[in-house]
């Protein structure tokens, strides 16, 4: 078990894929994630079914996984790797908004599967950009305060 | 029948595209980047996909209503969680901030789309 203690700047570490880290996964670890993905999508239905579809509809974007996640991660990584990928997540939910947003004008517009392929686009676009925008506006921004606020001797 | 099938095929979808997210988020890097992925819409694209297919685009639509309020009180709980985690740890920290998701997405809900 390795535990990090520094913080995970993504001001300073591009963006990138690591295909080695996939043996670090292991089976448990799956499970747990498909358990809880298709029990937010039986809560959903369960929802929908007893009180209507908008009700259900609110669990379609419930973070029911994340603490299960959140947890192997603090204790593969430490405690402030689990802080940053919810931070991550913020913008991600920020997505699921833009998702939601555009199945609504285009499922009956364009039908079921190109709706939700623009759909989908549109979470990539809205959550990616917004992470583009955190990760180079937001940290020059906090960098240019530092600068300012200790000056070279 | 029909619907119990309809049922075990969102819960099927619906986990696999949860487990598939979580291994290439285990590979993105940095991990605010990954985290981005644990926000994916992966229920809501099993469920959408199969519920429009099932009984028309009209009959899916209402839940994006839903989803819209949902994932406004999952930014606040993710908002919530960086301190909430820092305090009380991962379990204890995500878990006592489902309640902000609670919260928000109840009033949203009263609010809006009853």
């Amino acid at each position: 078990m390795s535990r990090q203690d520094h913080y995970p700047d993504p001001g300073r570490e591009k963006i990138g894929v690591e295909p080695g880290r996939l043996r670090q996964v292991k089976p448990f670890e799956l499970a747990l994630r498909f358990a809880f993905g298709a029990g937010v999508a039986l809560l959903a239905a369960l929802v929908s079914l007893a009180f209507g579809p908008k009700l259900g509809g609110l669990f379609l974007a419930f973070p029911a996984i994340a603490p299960a996640t959140l947890t192997l991660i603090e204790k593969k990584e430490g405690r402030r790797f689990s802080q940053a990928d919810v931070e991550g997540a913020a913008l991600g939910a920020a997505g699921l908004f833009a998702f939601a947003l555009v199945a609504y004008q285009a499922l009956v517009a364009l039908g079921p599967i190109p709706a939700l392929l623009v759909a989908v686009a549109a979470w990539t676009l809205v959550s990616v950009g917004s992470y583009a925008l955190y990760q180079g506006v937001w940290r020059r921004t906090l960098d240019w305060a530092r600068r300012r606020a200790t000056p070279a001797a | 029948m029909k619907d119990l099938a309809l049922l075990g095929l969102r819960m099927l979808l619906g986990g696999l595209v949860v487990a598939g997210l979580a291994v290439f988020g285990e590979t993105v890097k940095p991990k605010q980047f990954a985290g981005v992925f644990a926000a994916a819409p992966a229920v809501a694209l099993a469920s959408l996909l199969v519920g429009a297919l099932a009984k028309g685009p009209e009959a899916a639509r209402p839940a994006t209503l839903g989803m819209m309020a949902g994932s406004v009180a999952f930014v606040a709980f993710a908002l919530v969680a960086v301190p909430a985690i820092g305090r009380l740890g991962a379990l204890a920290g995500s878990v006592a901030t489902i309640g902000v998701w609670v919260v928000v997405a109840s009033a949203l809900y009263r609010l809006f789309l009853r």
